[in-house]
């Protein structure tokens, strides 16, 4: 039995699929915390694992990315434009791809967590999880504005979060300073391979709470009347 | 008599295939928003699709009867109109069936209505096609899912302003929800009492009488409603609440189906009726028992035939809530009882898409797919030329073979 003609009307909306990319983005930022607990122990094995688990993992992403493009055709009739959602699923791709640059970073030598840089470097790691947190929430959030509709109250509420995300990512900046200006305070102590590598890894690590702040700016123009 | 026997079974084949494959159309959306399952919408559809028929069905079939074609040649070569109308069944009915096994958007409506023009060229010639008439209902084909889309559009910001976006949208639905209820049934009596039943009622009356069933419909959704538990999620309460009007705006669908397309099959059978038993095609009403064959034939095929359809639907529409088919359907339902009150024959289905898109332009749906369009615009074209061309010929056939 064919279906009718007229039902292909329906296509299989986007948006579930990306919220399932989300959850599996997040499941390599989490990945962060445990690579680099690690490395601070020194447990080299460990280390290596789960930089292999992260590789793994963000190819998943990058899976799930490129089925969402596929099966967004010109005329597909979406309440938001094209053009905002591959942006918004861009920036969302963004995240597991800074954790995937850090895990590059992490193995490239044989590098060593100096000890005075913990405290700061792991301010900054948590902020930096935190934002990628909250993207996360707004991805989940969708599901509500479409039901409404893009309803203001809904609208009004995903801006806060939004907003609140931009704060997120202008602390984590700060954060990334005060690790970067403790760890040229080291820089005596350091091989200056090493100081390249943690002021690039530091770098990477601000970048997470950048894409997350970006993924809020395209939700934005995404839901803007 | 045989003549009138053969066409009545081909007005009863066309109703089966008719029931099997466009009243299944009618409850895509409940039973895709898991509102009801399959075999329930078989049920409610084939009732409400009897019903139908049978009370308000008679405007349509009249104009597919005789509407189209002149009626004055006719009178003197009675059975070439018989015979004219028996070619008009098959070729719609034949390229009905032909266009659901290839799955294009074909409507039964444009089928027969072009069947029956096609007839009329090859039998008398353009001069006796009323072109004036067929120009109307070609239009209506434009306006009806432009209107259906249109209610559909305003039912989904009315609900999702006084509803989804109210601070308590639970309480909102039970609020607003035995209202579009009381409405709904409101529309259905005065379909059936207005001009449906041929009672020659005042229209205060019926009016007044209209309103106590939709009265009484609110009561009743109202009394349901009250018991509903509370829910966990947000806004589950609200879609489930909706699934229960659904259900009711299903009904509705099917009704309005039944009342209009019923037409598409019974319409030619009551011309050859009127003029065998009167002589001539002026007659106003139409027998109840033919249209009872109609309505007993779209019963019997959504019951056998439409299963099998609906349960495709219920696997592939799943993107669709309660609230938006709610909408849909209702925009779609009115829009089908307003033409066939005009005695106008429209597609149910190009109605049901025209309101589905009016939701997507409240930004209601998802995912629609627009190149939908494009095929159905092609089917439009195409099925007049198709079911004309086909039904001409075997009217000329069967001229030849039965030399009349």
């Amino acid at each position: 039995m064919k279906k009718p003609g007229w039902l292909k009307i329906f296509r299989k909306a986007p948006f579930q699929p990306l919220l399932d990319h989300m959850k599996k983005s997040m499941e390599v930022v989490s990945l962060l915390k445990p690579l680099f607990e690690s490395l601070m122990e020194g447990k080299k094995e460990e280390v290596e694992k789960t930089i292999e688990e992260i590789y793994k993992k963000e190819h998943e992403c990058d899976i799930l990315k490129n089925e969402i493009r596929d099966h967004l055709p010109r005329s597909l009739f979406m309440p938001v434009s094209r053009e905002d959602f591959l942006r918004y699923l861009h920036e969302q791709d963004g995240l597991p791809d800074r954790v995937e640059d850090i895990a590059i970073l992490v193995s490239l030598k044989d590098l060593k967590f100096p000890e005075e840089l913990k405290e700061e470097f792991n301010i900054l790691l948590d902020k930096a999880v935190e934002s990628a947190r909250l993207a996360c929430k707004i991805t989940e959030k969708l599901d509500e504005l479409m039901e409404t509709s893009f309803g203001d109250k809904e609208v009004e509420e995903v801006h806060k979060m939004i907003d609140e995300l931009s704060v997120l990512e202008w602390k984590t900046d700060k954060k990334a300073y005060l690790a970067a200006k403790k760890l040229f305070s080291l820089e005596d102590k350091l091989k200056p391979s090493d100081l390249i590598l943690w002021f690039n890894i530091i770098h990477e690590i601000a970048g997470i709470a950048d894409h997350a702040d970006c993924l809020g700016k395209a939700l934005r123009l995404m839901i803007a009347k | 008599m045989i003549f009138l026997i053969l066409v009545i079974l081909a007005a009863f084949y066309m109703a089966y295939s008719l029931g099997g494959n466009d009243a299944a159309n009618a409850m895509a959306t409940s039973v895709g928003s898991k509102a009801i399952n399959y075999k329930e919408a078989v049920i409610i559809a084939a009732v409400a699709n009897l019903l139908g028929a049978l009370l308000v069905g008679g405007h349509v079939s009249l104009t597919i009867g005789k509407g189209i074609v002149s009626p004055d040649f006719f009178h003197l070569h009675t059975q070439r109109f018989i015979i004219g109308m028996f070619a008009s069944l098959i070729s719609a009915g034949l390229w009905v069936q032909v266009a659901t096994h290839l799955g294009l958007p074909i409507s039964t409506t444009h089928a027969i209505v072009g069947a029956v023009i096609g007839f009329g060229i090859f039998a008398g010639g353009f001069s006796f096609v009323k072109w004036w008439k067929v120009v109307k209902i070609v239009l209506s084909w434009l306006t009806s899912p432009l209107l259906g889309g249109l209610i559909a559009f305003w039912v989904f910001r009315f609900i999702r302003n006084f509803i989804l976006e109210s601070d308590e949208p639970q309480r909102a639905a039970k609020k607003y929800g035995p209202i579009f209820s009381g409405f709904v049934f409101f529309i259905i009596v005065l379909s059936i009492i207005y001009k449906g039943l041929h009672l020659k009622m005042p229209l205060t009356r019926s009016l007044m009488l209209s309103f106590t069933g939709g009265f009484l419909g609110y009561l009743i959704t109202w009394a349901f409603v009250k018991r509903m538990k509370k829910r966990n999620r947000k806004f589950e309460e609200v879609e489930w609440l909706f699934a229960i009007l659904q259900i009711l705006t299903a009904t509705y669908m099917g009704f309005a189906h039944g009342a209009n397309d019923v037409a598409n099959a019974i319409g030619p059978a009551a011309g050859v009726w009127s003029i065998i038993k009167k002589g001539t095609i002026s007659g106003e009403t139409i027998p109840l028992w033919i249209l009872s064959i109609g309505g007993i034939g779209l019963a019997l095929g959504t019951a056998l035939f439409g299963y099998k359809v609906i349960k495709t639907l219920g696997e592939d529409v799943t993107e669709i809530t309660p609230t938006r088919g709610f909408s849909a359907e209702f925009g779609a339902a009115t829009t089908v009882l307003i033409f066939s009150k005009l005695g106008i024959p429209i597609s149910t289905t190009h109605t049901v898409v025209g309101a589905i898109i009016g939701i997507g332009f409240a930004r209601g749906m998802s995912a629609l797919n627009i190149a939908v369009i494009r095929n159905i615009l092609i089917s439009w074209i195409l099925t007049l030329p198709l079911t004309g061309i086909t039904s001409g010929i075997l009217y000329w056939m069967l001229k030849t073979i039965f030399r009349v």
